[in-house]
């Protein structure tokens, strides 16, 4: 009979934060990720560009588990996040439990802020920790207070989101994220569905939360904070990793039609 | 309307045993269509097909041939039930019935991002649907439950067609008396919509206090 190993990297010492291993993913015929690896070192920020439909949301979902990759292997911190090897050479989903404790180590802002709105903001970011951590409601408490005051929302604590704006509502949702004390942050197009004049505020919050170490995973449109705040720019067409390397490098040296259409459909956009 | 009011006390008779049946029916049968609604959304597939059966089949007949059936077949069947208990059974499953469709579309209408934000946090299912979905599904089916349940009040008085005495049943004595129709009826709608009319109030403060649009 097959048990299972403990599906642990005997190296984790030099393991990566996030490791993606030839990873695919199809929704029925339709191959969204076809074969995408890279890894993400400790305290690295990479941002991801690439046109709508090109598997950049799916690649950040199947991180956190939202979805089942097909093949290849995700490790985070050292561990097989997804699957548990087994000792004869297959391998076979994690439980539901499982993942649940994974997604907990792995923070995600969504696009369309997804905040609870029958909850007030307090509420918003204590009810993880409580419920899923287990931490005592003061300590959570103390802790959203805090995260609440760094990204500049202290004084709405009390508010429902549907008094927030949008911009304030995705810094609700960025501490909501970071109350579980995650180790990686995923940003899914966070200001996409922002008015131009509340973007600003959001960036900021990351771009602090880069300075301060965070390892983070940015899907984005906004060119120029990916080249001010990324440590590496990874471009994904027809879900493959078309090029990848230091943003002024990816967006200076375009290698391929594709980055060199999107990158002119972007500045003929922005002008 | 001299008649109505002599016979009041025998029509307000008649009005608290169809409270009765109403309270009795209409709340089990309102709590049982919850829970089937939750479990046809997150149960596996053999029970979803069955809550789906239990729907289809017990929707399609009308309310008054289930409780021609509970009156007369189960005892045929060697089931010796009280009369009160055929129909009140028969309330019963009509009324899960139609909740549980408006608790699975309730549960069904909370948009898929509130369930991706709930799971990146790392909440299980129970976790989700008690802290995340079930407080949303509340509000969204507040008005069609409570819509529900004023028609499953008015639908007590098919019971009089089996032969259990109710509001409708003792105004149709009345009528058989007095032979003045007319007033009687009368009456008997109003003591309906005063019967009813609370649960329009209700159904008003429960919107109100799960509101969060504050």
């Amino acid at each position: 009979m097959s048990t299972d190993t403990n599906s642990k990297d005997p190296n984790t010492g030099n393991m990566p934060m996030i490791r993606v291993n030839n990873v695919k993913k199809s929704y029925g015929d339709l191959l969204v990720l076809d074969g995408i690896s890279f890894d993400v070192h400790r305290g690295e920020v990479l941002a991801i560009i690439g046109r709508s439909g090109s598997g950049k949301s799916t690649m950040l979902r199947c991180l956190n588990l939202l979805e089942e990759y097909d093949d290849g292997e995700i490790w985070l911190d050292g561990d097989l996040i997804g699957y548990r090897d087994l000792e004869n050479g297959k391998r076979r989903r994690q439980s539901e439990s499982e993942m649940a404790a994974v997604r907990a180590e792995i923070g995600m802002v969504f696009q369309s802020f997804n905040l609870f709105p029958h909850r007030n903001v307090l509420d918003n970011v204590t009810m993880a920790p409580i419920n899923v951590k287990g931490v005592n409601s003061k300590e959570a408490e103390d802790l959203a207070g805090a995260l609440l005051e760094k990204v500049g929302l202290a004084d709405k604590m009390a508010e429902y989101p549907s008094r927030l704006s949008g911009g304030q509502q995705q810094r609700v949702a960025i501490a909501r994220a970071l109350a579980m004390q995650p180790k990686v942050m995923l940003f899914d197009e966070v200001t996409s569905a922002l008015d131009p004049e509340l973007v600003g505020e959001v960036l900021q919050v990351m771009q602090q939360l880069a300075e301060e170490g965070m390892t983070m995973l940015i899907v984005t449109h906004e060119m120029s904070f990916a080249r001010d705040v990324g440590t590496q720019l990874m471009f994904i067409d027809r879900g493959k990793i078309a090029q990848q390397g230091t943003p002024a490098n990816v967006l200076e040296n375009p290698e391929s039609d594709g980055l060199q259409t999107f990158l002119e459909r972007f500045r003929a956009s922005h002008i | 309307m001299e008649v109505f009011f002599n016979n009041l006390p025998y029509l307000l008779s008649g009005a608290l045993k169809t409270i009765w049946l109403a309270l009795a029916g209409v709340p089990t049968g309102t709590l049982l269509g919850i829970g089937l609604g939750i479990f046809s959304v997150i149960a596996p597939a053999p029970v979803r097909w069955a809550i789906t059966g239990f729907v289809f089949v017990v929707r399609g007949i009308p309310v008054l041939v289930w409780m021609f059936l509970a009156y007369y077949m189960l005892p045929a069947a060697g089931i010796i039930v009280g009369d009160f208990v055929a129909v009140v059974g028969a309330l019963i499953m009509y009324t899960a019935a139609f909740v549980t469709e408006i608790a699975r579309g309730a549960v069904l209408a909370v948009p898929s991002g509130q369930v991706s934000a709930a799971r990146s946090l790392g909440m299980r299912r129970w976790t989700m649907l008690k802290l995340v979905i079930l407080p949303q599904a509340i509000k969204l089916s507040i008005p069609p439950l409570l819509n529900n349940s004023v028609m499953m009040i008015k639908a007590t008085s098919y019971v009089s067609v089996v032969g259990v005495w109710e509001l409708t049943y003792a105004a149709r004595e009345v009528v058989e008396r007095t032979i003045a129709p007319f007033q009687v009826f009368l009456g008997a709608m109003m003591l309906y919509f005063l019967i009813c009319y609370p649960v329009s109030i209700l159904a008003q403060r429960l919107e109100r206090t799960y509101t969060y649009e504050h």
